[in-house]
């Protein structure tokens, strides 16, 4: 320690003082920044989903559904297939649309647009429609994680 | 001095305060005009606060009750289509003004020293002005909003190390939803109202100890304006006159109502945020969705954070203000940005 320095009683206080507010500080701060940040909340996660009847689904068209909270798309291509997508757009998270004339989905909101494999051809969107598995049981739609 | 004035005196000394106003002069030239609009941000910031909170006496901030609510409001309430029509004119007028405010205190380098505080003040108050607008639109909870609120917030997701954070912290979860809508709901009519009051506060105190700034080379003729009450009435007459359009705009342009949001829908064409935010839209849009790997909003991203870290800087980097002289530089770059901001604006309408 510098000999120099002459420790009053002032300076004592002040300095005892400021190392109390911030050794109080700190951690209320870490508690409110903490509070802040929304909990993860670990919720049942589900393995297979069974969408309904393939036969509810018109031939060339689409229906949107929540899958362990996400979005997909399931879309009858063929008489007889069904294909499922995340519905949410890769650009910026927009929910896509199908479009039967065309046979692909499209994004409204900054027009990107995704072939029946889901993939990008059009558009801002990076990449491609996450795939799901689709299983056909007893005409029922099963979705999976792919 | 009547009784009543003399007994409130004694305890206020309003006096004082009255003979500082009167003694303090507003300087007089042909810029001057361009004054007004900093105390006509405040006025529609003042219709903003009383319309706010007759709002939350109806509406109710859950994805079940919130677009009801606002049909309430619109429907049942009396004169309540007028208060929500005025409370969503306002802002836009709000906006507006305060654009102008600032682009007109840029070009007559009021910044300058010793007013920079004034600027960074002002510029934070722009954001939060812009703050207010987002957090507002997600409210009525209709599509448009919901998708717009969805893209707004999905774009900070790029900024390194904490984007992902960002969004959490927005959205209150992954995706929009009701979690959402209270945080946007609670820094809507909450934070950002104590953010700007204390904002507001300092920089009306700065415009008191600094007085108003004159342009470079300008000399105001002799005497000023003075403050009280002789500016405070032309105060008053742009007040009203703003007051004029709202009640024009509030009457005969009625805001809308949307649907309901359907998280299972997809999002319907013709999805645009607020005019203030078109310019980072369609730089969006016009952005390729790969620049060398990286995606576009992490380059907009970049971008955008230069663009407001320099606008908080120019009272220190344009040196020259500081000395009394102006540079044509920043001349220039003004010009730039509210042509950028005009072409932007226009393609967002045109395509
Ligand atoms: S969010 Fe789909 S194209 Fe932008």
């Amino acid at each position: 320690m510098n000999p120099e320095r002459h420790i009053t009683r002032r300076n004592f206080l002040s300095e005892a003082l400021a190392s109390w507010v911030f050794i109080t500080f700190v951690p209320l701060l870490y508690a409110l920044i903490r509070f802040i940040i929304p909990p993860n909340i670990r919720e049942k996660i589900m393995e297979v989903i069974n969408a309904g009847k393939y036969t509810d689904i018109p031939f060339n068209s689409a229906k949107i559904l929540r899958f362990n909270k996400k979005a997909i798309i399931l879309v009858r291509t063929e008489q007889d297939q069904v294909k499922a997508y995340s519905a949410v757009c890769t650009h910026l998270g927009c929910i896509v649309e199908f479009k039967p004339d065309q046979r692909l989905f499209k994004c409204n909101c900054h027009g990107s647009e995704f072939d029946l494999t889901g993939k990008n051809i059009a558009g801002p969107a990076p990449s491609p429609l996450k795939p799901y598995r689709v299983e056909l049981k007893e005409d029922n739609v099963l979705v999976s994680q792919a | 001095m009547n009784r009543f004035s003399l007994w409130l005196d004694e305890r206020l000394h309003l006096s004082t305060l009255i003979q500082f106003l009167s003694r303090k002069s507003v300087p007089r030239h042909k810029h001057s005009f361009w004054y007004i609009f900093g105390g006509l941000a405040l006025f529609f910031f003042l219709v903003q606060l009383i319309t706010g909170v007759l709002l939350l006496l109806y509406y109710s901030p859950t994805p079940e009750t919130a677009n009801e609510s606002v049909r309430f409001i619109e429907s049942q309430v009396p004169y309540g289509w007028f208060v929500r029509s005025l409370h969503a004119w306002s802002a836009n007028l709000m906006v507006a003004t305060v654009l102008v405010h600032l682009f007109s205190t840029y070009f007559m380098r009021a910044y300058r020293r010793p007013r920079e505080l004034m600027w960074v003040s002002g510029l934070t108050l722009l954001l939060v002005v812009l703050g207010f607008g987002f957090t507002g639109y997600l409210l009525p909870w209709d599509t448009t909003a919901y998708f717009a609120t969805q893209i707004g917030t999905e774009i900070p997701r790029t900024i390194p190390v904490i984007g992902e954070l960002v969004v959490q912290i927005l959205r209150g979860g992954d995706y929009i939803a009701g979690e959402s809508l209270k945080r946007l709901f609670a820094l809507h009519v909450a934070i950002l109202p104590l953010v700007s009051l204390g904002l507001i506060g300092l920089h009306l105190t700065l415009n008191q100890v600094h007085g108003t700034s004159i342009p470079i080379g300008v000399t105001p003729a002799r005497p000023g304006i003075p403050f009280f009450p002789n500016y405070v009435y032309r105060d008053m007459i742009a007040w009203t006159l703003g007051l004029m359009l709202l009640l024009y705009l509030s009457i005969l342009f009625p805001v809308k109502l949307g649907d309901k949001v359907d998280p299972l829908a997809s999002a319907p064409l013709g999805i645009k945020p607020e005019w203030y935010f078109l310019t980072l839209y369609e730089t969006l849009r016009l952005v390729p969705g790969m620049i060398l790997g990286i995606s576009s909003e992490a380059v907009v991203n970049v971008g955008v954070v230069a663009v407001i870290l320099t606008a908080f800087l120019i009272p220190f980097l344009d040196q020259a203000a500081g000395l009394g002289r102006s540079n044509r530089l920043f001349t220039v770059l003004g010009l730039i940005a509210i042509a950028y901001m005009i072409v932007a604006v226009s393609l967002a309408y045109l395509t």
